[in-house]
């Protein structure tokens, strides 16, 4: 059941387009991840969907109602900001109860801020949750970056609501930190699946988030999506070259080629001839023109070095990182980001041969970008 | 809906205030333009407007009030005091700038409470013990006063500009082994200038304005002939309108200049 | 670096000293002396002039109505200022013409007592007119009634500073980042959420100092009320305590009697402000 949808949303900015013609279905249960670099749209997209601004066009529908036209303080939601908005003069357990206060609608609550006790408790629940108990009674000047922002979640949290937006959380906190609070956004959408549904809508540049937490994720570029699927969908099988470079590390190399057709095969030249690699298959009949020019992408760890193959390249550079190595391969004017398990025969300066499946390949067109192959 | 009406409501409250704040100033300035016929009768401002307006006014305003010497005596009583007030001032808010939080803002407090004195409980004792016995002149002990009146206000305003000079490019000159004077003159002057010059302005100002004190010590300012023109026999408003206008000028140019070149309104917005 | 700071303040603070406590501490002096010009008296008496004032009735009039326009003349504008200031800040364009505002601050205080003294006038001005269109009766001599007076002068007072309140409070509402108002929307809050966590805790500080910094320029300010009164007005209704003082020195020569006063009235309102202050101080702590 679709718990949150975007569809066709457009916003512009003066004689920017921020958000382009973006849609998207979010499903019960799901974590899913807006992968895109500053500038991209996604952070925008996100605040249409909180209603942090409203829409040139399309609209946003929550449990498939239509809410394009609900002030943001009445959806059901909860925004986490890229940097934390702590109120300065309240304590760590006074602004994470704070969207709870803004429930009391009461003149006398306005003025007071009283805490109920089912509010301290769901306080002190989330606060354990995201090990930040020891905090309770601090003041936010006194936090650290990485803290400040576990208490923003905590807030966010502990309003209760179905849909949870997040604008890149981890960008202040360090690395050892991300990964343990990587763990407790996994915690937190098992959690809201046992207790009744919602969903989860996370904003990042990382790829890193995406791969590790997304059930499914969309990559956007300059405004517009450019795909939607499951982490292995868009590792595997991306539909357009910009999704293929954004995501993969090491990044994924993209070298020219050209198409042979012969009566009943067809070669890839890559590199202007120096490797060959027949096409297996039948598909690139309806899709291939003799002489077509393509942009052909090779994931680093479909580069195998062995004794015979296609490819004869010289070792420019070796990196260790523990249990394997990122290589660089040079051939011809090129070089070739390569991955292989750790074989410290490897000498810079060395030939090593090295082969390519076809299956491995993917094709993309030199105009559009997309994927033939 | 509510949108588009807010929207109105706010541009009308917004041009009421403007209307407010400017009105009074056309008022006089209009008024200066009127034969002093147009006073004594009692038809409304509008329709003697339509007798015609005259520039009899200035000219007499120059020639009776001998505007000119006026307006020279008080320019240089202005530059000087100003020029006094900015060597000793600027220095001294700098340094009050970077002293610790609440030593600073008793310091800062100190300077300030002293405009809590009404001006003329300082002018009379400096004029019985100086100037009527004639030991010093007016001028003088009206360039003291003013000196001693508008120096706290000038470090008062200066201290918040000077504070938004990040700490760490002083320590680095420091560092790199200038003095304090350079430091100050070299490195935070020229970051600062442009709002300092809006505070400088707004001190001139402020003493350029200033009737009191000069009539107390009978310097003949622009300003001190306003009352002189309040008699017996009846207010000569055509005359005092035109001095007015003539008085008001200066100061309006300068909110051109500033509207223009946003001198020193920055400040505020730190 | 102390030393040099020091050194750096002193020329100032002795010039400040010199100028205004110098005078004062020569009234500090006078005060405790029967000093009579006129009459060539000039003799030391001790407390007797701070006696005879606290039971002098002009005397205690004339500091009540400095504090009370002191006040008034504070209060009045800086609400005038913030509403000026809302509008600005709900309109695009309030940046450009928030400005304009400042024009009445620019114009010397005497030469606003003589325009407003002649659109109160009860014959020649304006305002009379345009009251009496109004309904309003006997609109003659604004300046000529007691209470009446005063508000007269609070307005002109109003008139002249609202627009530096205005920037200044409005400068300041630009500072609040967009993100607090927002993080209040998406926790759930309305307006007076916003009103409450996010506007008045940013603004109070300001407004506080602004009204103190008021106060205490309106306590010494005495320009224009003489003008537009020509001395106190109308039974010395608005004699504020400068008008008071010089009548003391110029008219009685009781050269001992006023400067017991000015000490006096120094001390007053040093006090005022400083229980105003820590009064501040205290409820930003508790807030």
């Amino acid at each position: 059941m679709s718990v949150l949808r975007a569809e066709a949303l457009t916003k512009r900015f003066g004689n920017t387009t921020a958000v382009q013609d973006v849609s998207c279905d979010v499903q019960d249960g799901e974590m899913f991840v807006v992968l895109g670099h500053s500038g991209s749209g996604k952070t925008t997209t996100l605040r249409l969907i909180a209603g942090l601004e409203t829409p040139d066009s399309g609209d946003v529908f929550f449990d498939e109602k239509r809410a394009t036209d609900q002030p943001a303080n009445q959806r059901d939601i909860a925004f986490m900001f890229q940097s934390p908005a702590l109120l300065p003069n309240r304590t760590v357990s006074q602004n994470i109860a704070y969207p709870l206060l803004c429930q009391d609608r009461s003149w006398l609550g306005l003025l007071l801020c009283r805490l109920s006790k089912d509010h301290t408790e769901t306080v002190k629940q989330w606060a354990s949750r995201l090990s930040i108990t020891s905090l309770l009674q601090r003041y936010p000047a006194t936090l650290s970056g990485g803290e400040s922002q576990r208490v923003a979640l905590a807030r966010a949290l502990a309003k209760g609501s179905r849909i949870l937006l997040l604008d890149e959380p981890l960008g202040n906190v360090d690395v050892r930190l991300r990964d343990t609070l990587r763990k407790e956004f996994l915690n937190v959408r098992n959690l809201m699946r046992k207790n009744g549904g919602g969903a989860i809508v996370y904003v990042t540049h990382d790829q890193l988030d995406a791969l590790m937490l997304a059930d499914r994720m969309a990559v956007m570029k300059e405004g517009q999506i450019m795909q939607i699927g499951s982490p292995q969908q868009i590792y595997n099988d991306p539909q357009n070259l910009f999704t293929a470079i954004f995501v993969g590390i090491p990044e994924i190399n993209v070298v020219p080629g050209s198409i042979r057709l012969q009566t009943n095969s067809a070669t890839i030249d890559l590199l202007s001839g120096l490797i060959e690699v027949e096409l297996q298959g039948t598909q690139w009949r309806t899709v291939c023109e003799d002489r077509q020019t393509v942009h052909v992408a090779i994931r680093p760890d479909k580069i195998q070095l062995a004794n015979e193959g296609q490819g004869n390249a010289r070792l420019l550079a070796r990196h260790d990182l523990g249990d394997h190595h990122h290589l660089i391969l040079g051939i011809g004017d090129h070089e070739l980001r390569a991955t292989c398990v750790q074989r410290p025969s490897l000498q810079v300066g060395q030939s090593v041969v090295f082969s390519v499946e076809s299956t491995d390949l993917m094709v993309f067109d030199v105009e559009t970008e997309q994927r033939i192959l | 809906m509510k949108a588009i009406l807010r929207k109105y409501v706010v541009r009308i409250g917004l041009a009421t205030f403007v209307f407010f704040s400017l009105a009074p100033i056309m008022y006089l300035i209009l008024l200066a333009f009127l034969p002093q016929s147009s006073f004594i009768s009692n038809e409304s401002v509008f329709v003697e407007l339509r007798n015609g307006l005259t520039l009899k006014n200035f000219s007499a305003a120059v020639t009776h009030t001998q505007f000119a010497k006026r307006a020279m005596i008080s320019v240089q009583m202005t530059v000087l005091v100003v020029a006094i007030i900015a060597v000793l001032g600027l220095p001294a808010a700098h340094a009050v700038a970077r002293l610790p939080k609440i030593v600073r803002e008793r310091v800062a407090f100190s300077f300030l409470s002293v405009r809590m004195l009404p001006g003329v409980a300082i002018c009379l004792p400096v004029f019985w013990l100086f100037n009527r016995p004639g030991l010093v002149p007016g001028w003088l002990s009206l360039g003291f006063l003013h000196l001693g009146f508008n120096l706290p206000v000038l470090i008062w305003l200066s201290v918040p500009i000077f504070r938004s000079v990040p700490v760490q490019l002083e320590e680095a000159a420091l560092v790199d082994g200038l003095s304090r004077w350079r430091i100050l003159v070299c490195v935070v002057l020229p970051l600062v200038s442009r709002r300092l010059l809006g505070v400088v302005l707004i001190i001139a100002l402020l003493i350029w304005n200033e009737s009191l004190f000069s009539t107390i010590f009978r310097v003949d300012t622009v300003t001190e002939v306003i009352p002189s023109l309040i008699t017996h026999r009846g207010v000569q408003w055509g005359l005092v309108m035109a001095v007015g206008t003539m008085v008001v000028i200066p100061a309006l140019a300068l909110l051109c200049g500033v509207i223009y070149c946003r001198w020193g309104l920055e400040e505020w917005e730190h | 670096m102390k030393q040099a700071s020091v050194l750096t303040i002193m020329p100032s603070a002795l010039v400040v000293l010199a100028v205004v406590l110098g005078p004062f501490l020569v009234l500090a002096w006078q005060s405790t002396r029967d000093l009579n010009y006129f009459e060539q008296r000039n003799s030391f008496v001790g407390t007797d002039n701070y006696v005879r004032l606290a039971q002098d009735e002009a005397f205690l009039s004339s500091v009540a109505v400095t504090v009370k326009y002191a006040v008034a003349a504070s209060i009045i504008p800086v609400i005038v200022g913030l509403s000026a200031s809302v509008a600005l800040y709900s309109a695009p364009w309030g940046g450009r013409i928030a400005p304009l505002l400042l024009a009445p601050f620019l114009v010397a205080p005497i030469v606003v007592a003589m325009v407003f003294a002649l659109l109160l006038d009860g014959q020649l001005g304006l305002a009379p007119r345009f009251l009496a269109a109004l309904g309003v009766s006997d609109p003659e001599n604004i300046v000529g009634h007691g209470r009446r007076v005063f508000w007269s002068l609070v307005a002109i007072d109003t008139w002249q500073w609202y627009g530096v309140f205005a920037y200044v409070f409005y400068a300041r509402m630009k500072r609040v980042p967009l993100l607090f108002q927002e993080m209040v929307v998406v926790s759930g809050g309305g307006a007076l959420r916003k009103l409450r966590d996010v506007w008045i805790p940013a603004m109070l500080p300001v407004v506080a100092a602004v009204t103190v910094f008021k106060v205490i320029w309106s306590l010494g300010d005495a320009e224009r009320i003489d003008a537009l009164t020509a001395g106190g007005g109308p039974h010395g209704a608005m004699r504020v305590f400068s008008i008071w003082m010089e009548r003391q020195y110029f008219r009685y020569a009781d050269f001992g009697y006023g400067a017991a006063a000015g000490i006096l009235f120094y001390f007053i309102a040093l006090v005022g402000i400083g229980v105003f202050i820590l009064l501040l101080r205290t409820r930003r702590e508790l807030s």
